[in-house]
C-alpha cells in the first residue's frame, strides 16, 4: 500500500532521485558522533516549534491572565505538565547544544574557506536561540520572568547613544507590564520563529551544498605539486573529492543522529515528568525582598556585573556584549589561515578555552545560592541564630561563608581566626571602606551574629 | 538590429534589465511598508525622547501615574529619619489600559513639612532596595549597592542616587507626583 503511494506520488512528481541522491551522496570519513550535536539542535528546534504551538491553546498572553493560564495548563490540562516541560526543558538543552555544536565547527576549522558563510547564519542562529529564551521566560509571568525582565531590559539600556530608545523599545515604554508581556509574546511566537525558519533553511541548504566539512587532517592529503598553481576553489574541489572517496554513504552517519536525538528526548522527557516547569509566585513588582535571578543561561552575565563597576560600566557592559557578539560573526574574517587542524592553531584552541572556561566558571559563580535567601551554614545549635541574623542583616548579599554568598566584600568563610570578638564588633558597627557600618544593630542580633563569625574557624 | 544579434548576446542584458525593474518595485513596496511597521512598533514606546548621551542608564520599571498627585497617607503618620516601605493605590494608564495599581514606595519625612518619596529600585539594575534598619541604609540584594538614607550611593555599582518623585504636602496630607527621572 504505502509503496503504491510513494510510486504514484513519484510518477508524477520524480522526487526519489533527489531522495536518493540526499541519502546516498558520500560524506567525508570520520563524521561521526562529534557531528550529531548539529542535527540534535535542529531535532529540538523542532520540538521547541511543535510544543510551542500546542501551548499557545491554553496560554494567554495577559499579566492578569499568563500566570494562571499556565497553572492551568500543567494543573489541569491532561499532559499539560508533559508539554510544558519539554518545551522549557528541550530550551535549556537546545542552549547546551547549540553550544557544544560550535565549539566542535570551531575545533574542526569548519568556518573556513568555503563554509564562511555557514558560520555566520549559525551565529545568528545562536542569537535568536538566545532571543527566544529572553523573550520566552517572561510569558510565565512570574517573579523570576518579571524582574529577570526589569534587569534585563535595563542592560539594553546601557547602550550609548540609543539605550534609551532600546530600553523603551523592549518594554514597549518606561513601565514592565502588560504592554512589555504582549510585545514578547509577538516576539516569541510571531517575529523570532519567522526569522529562526529563514536562517535554519539558509543554514542547512549550505550545509548540504557544500557538503560536511572533513574532519580536520595534520597532514593535509597530498594533491601532487602541480596543484600549488591551482585556483583556491578548484584545489579546495580536488580535496573534497579525495576526502569523499575514501567516505562512506551519508544514510550510514543518519543513524548516529537519531540515536542521539532518541536520547535527548527521552532525558526531556524524564526531567519534564519529574520536576516539571518550576513557577515561582506570581509577578510582583512590589516585593522589595525578592532578589531577582536569571535564567541559568544569563547567569554568567549577571555575574559579571559584579566586576563592572564604576561610571563607565553602561559603556563596559555595552563594548563586552557588541565584542562578544562581533567576535563571534565575524570569525571567519579575522581568523583566515588555511590550517584547520586544532594541533595547529594553538592560539585559537587557547582562545576557545579561556572562553569556555570563562563562560562556565562565571555561570557557576553566578549559580551559587543568592545569599540573601538562604542562611549560610552553622556548626551547631549555638551558632545557628547567628546565621540566621548573617542573611536577615543582609551580610550575605556580600560576604560568602562555606560557598554560599554574594562577592562585594571578602570571603568570610574563616573569618573567626583572622579577628577577635572585639575587631569584628567594631567592623560591624563603624563599618570601613566600601563595607556598610550597621550602627543601630540590635545588640541581640550584634552578640548572636559575633558568635557566628567567631565559630567561623 | 536587435533581431539580427544572436541570442545568447540580447538574453542577459534583457534579463538583468527584468531583474532590475523587479527589484525596483520589490524595493519600492518594501520601504513604503517597512517605514509604517517599524514606526507602528517602535513609535509609542519611544515618543517624546531624544538621543541619549554616551552612557546608558536604567530606568524603573514602576508604571506612569495617570493623575498629576496620588494621596500617600498622613504627614502625621511618618516618623522621621526612617524611609518607611509605603503602598500607594496609584490610577495609571498603560497603552489601552486603565486601572488602579498597588505601587511600592519608600517614604522619608525629612523635617517638619518635608517629604522625600523613592522609587524602590536599584539604579543600577532595577533590583528592589530593601531598607535595612540596623544599617540605616538601602541594600540591593543583586549587585551589592548600598544607598544611605537621602538615597545617596555609598558604595556598589549604582551610577546615580535612588530616584524620587515629585512630592507635595497639602494641609496634613503628602501626595506624589511624577517620577523625576535625571535628563528627562
Ligand atoms: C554592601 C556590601 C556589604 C554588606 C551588606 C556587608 N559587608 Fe562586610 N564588607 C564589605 C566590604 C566591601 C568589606 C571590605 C572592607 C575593607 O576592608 O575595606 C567588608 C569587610 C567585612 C569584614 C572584614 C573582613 C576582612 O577580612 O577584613 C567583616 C568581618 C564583615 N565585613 C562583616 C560583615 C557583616 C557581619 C555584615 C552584616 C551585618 C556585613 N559585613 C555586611 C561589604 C559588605
Amino acid at each position: 500500500m504505502w509503496r503504491r503511494v510513494v510510486s504514484w506520488v513519484d510518477e508524477r512528481l520524480n522526487i526519489m532521485p533527489l531522495w536518493h541522491g540526499f541519502l546516498d551522496r558520500k560524506v567525508p570519513k570520520g563524521i561521526g558522533w562529534f557531528h550529531v550535536f548539529g542535527s540534535a539542535t535542529l531535532f529540538l528546534l523542532v520540538l521547541q516549534f511543535v510544543t510551542g504551538i500546542f501551548l499557545t491553546v491554553y496560554y494567554a498572553p495577559s499579566t492578569e491572565h499568563a500566570y494562571r493560564s499556565i497553572e492551568f495548563i500543567t494543573g489541569q490540562v491532561p499532559f499539560g505538565r508533559f508539554v510544558a516541560g519539554v518545551h522549557l526543558w528541550s530550551a535549556s538543552i537546545l542552549v547546551v547544544v547549540i553550544g557544544v555544536h560550535m565549539l566542535r565547527t570551531f575545533v574542526y576549522g569548519a568556518y573556513k574557506y568555503p563554509r564562511e558563510a555557514t558560520w555566520i547564519t549559525g551565529a545568528v542562529l545562536l542569537l535568536l536561540v538566545l532571543a527566544f529564551a529572553f523573550t520566552g521566560y517572561l510569558l510565565p509571568y512570574d517573579q523570576k520572568a518579571y524582574w529577570a525582565t526589569v534587569v534585563g531590559t535595563n542592560i539594553a539600556g546601557a547602550a550609548p547613544l540609543v539605550g534609551d530608545w532600546a530600553l523603551r523599545i523592549l518594554r514597549g515604554g518606561t513601565a514592565v507590564g502588560a504592554l512589555t508581556l504582549q510585545r514578547f509574546y509577538a516576539f516569541h511566537i510571531w517575529v523570532l520563529p519567522a526569522a529562526l525558519v529563514l536562517f535554519v533553511a539558509a543554514h542547512l541548504f549550505m550545509v548540504i551544498r557544500q557538503g560536511i566539512a572533513a574532519p580536520p587532517r595534520r597532514w593535509p592529503l597530498d594533491l601532487g605539486s602541480a596543484a600549488a598553481r591551482l585556483p583556491r576553489r578548484e584545489r579546495y574541489e580536488r580535496q573534497y573529492a579525495m576526502e569523499k572517496q575514501v567516505g562512506h554513504p551519508f544514510y550510514v552517519s543518519i543513524l548516529k543522529d537519531a540515536v542521539f536525538a532518541l536520547l535527548l528526548f527521552l532525558a526531556i522527557a524524564v526531567l519534564a515528568v519529574t520536576i516539571g516547569t518550576p513557577l515561582e509566585p506570581p509577578a510582583d513588582p512590589n516585593a522589595t525582598s525578592y532578589v531577582p535571578r536569571p535564567e541559568w543561561y544569563f547567569l554568567d552575565f549577571f555575574q559579571l556585573l559584579w566586576y563592572l563597576q564604576g561610571q563607565w560600566e553602561p559603556l563596559w557592559i555595552f563594548l563586552i556584549v557588541l565584542g562578544v557578539v562581533l567576535m563571534l560573526l565575524l570569525l571567519p574574517f579575522y581568523d583566515r589561515g588555511p590550517e584547520r587542524h586544532p594541533g595547529r592553531r594553538p592560539v585559537a584552541m587557547v582562545c576557545a578555552a579561556v572562553g569556555v572556561v570563562a563562560v562556565m566558571g562565571l555561570t557557576y559563580l553566578g549559580g551559587r545560592k543568592p545569599a540573601a535567601t538562604q542562611a549560610p551554614p552553622a556548626s551547631g545549635a549555638a551558632t545557628a541564630p547567628g546565621a540566621r541574623e548573617f542573611q536577615a542583616q543582609a551580610c550575605a548579599g556580600c560576604h560568602t561563608i562555606a560557598g554560599v554568598g554574594g562577592t562585594a566584600g571578602p570571603n568570610l568563610s574563616h573569618i573567626g581566626a583572622a579577628m577577635t570578638r572585639d575587631q569584628l564588633r567594631t567592623f560591624i558597627v563603624q563599618g570601613r571602606g566600601r563595607m556598610p557600618a550597621f550602627p543601630h544593630i540590635s545588640p541581640d542580633a550584634l552578640s548572636a551574629l559575633l558568635d557566628y563569625l567567631e565559630s567561623l574557624k | 538590429m536587435s533581431s539580427t544579434a544572436p541570442e545568447s548576446e540580447i538574453k542577459p542584458t534583457r534579463r538583468e534589465a527584468v531583474m532590475s525593474a523587479l527589484g525596483a518595485i520589490v524595493g519600492f513596496i518594501g520601504a513604503a511598508l517597512a517605514a509604517p511597521l517599524l514606526v507602528f512598533l517602535f513609535g509609542p514606546a519611544v515618543r517624546g525622547t531624544t538621543i541619549g548621551g554616551l552612557l546608558g542608564r536604567s530606568i524603573p520599571p514602576t508604571p506612569r501615574p495617570r493623575e498629576p498627585w496620588t494621596r500617600v497617607g498622613d504627614l502625621g503618620g511618618l516618623q522621621q529619619g526612617e524611609p518607611t516601605i509605603t503602598t500607594v493605590q496609584m490610577p495609571v494608564q498603560e497603552g489601552w489600559i486603565q486601572s488602579t495599581v498597588p505601587v511600592a514606595v519608600y517614604v522619608l519625612r525629612t523635617g517638619a513639612d518635608s517629604v522625600t518619596i523613592f522609587d524602590v529600585h536599584c539604579t543600577h539594575m532595577g533590583c528592589p532596595v530593601t531598607w535595612n534598619h540596623a544599617a540605616g541604609r538601602f541594600l540591593c540584594p543583586c549587585h551589592g549597592g548600598v544607598f544611605n538614607s537621602d538615597g545617596r550611593v555609598l558604595s556598589g555599582p549604582p551610577p546615580r542616587p535612588l530616584d524620587r518623585y515629585a512630592v507635595r504636602v497639602d494641609g496634613g496630607a503628602v501626595y506624589m507626583g511624577a517620577l523625576q527621572l535625571p535628563g528627562t
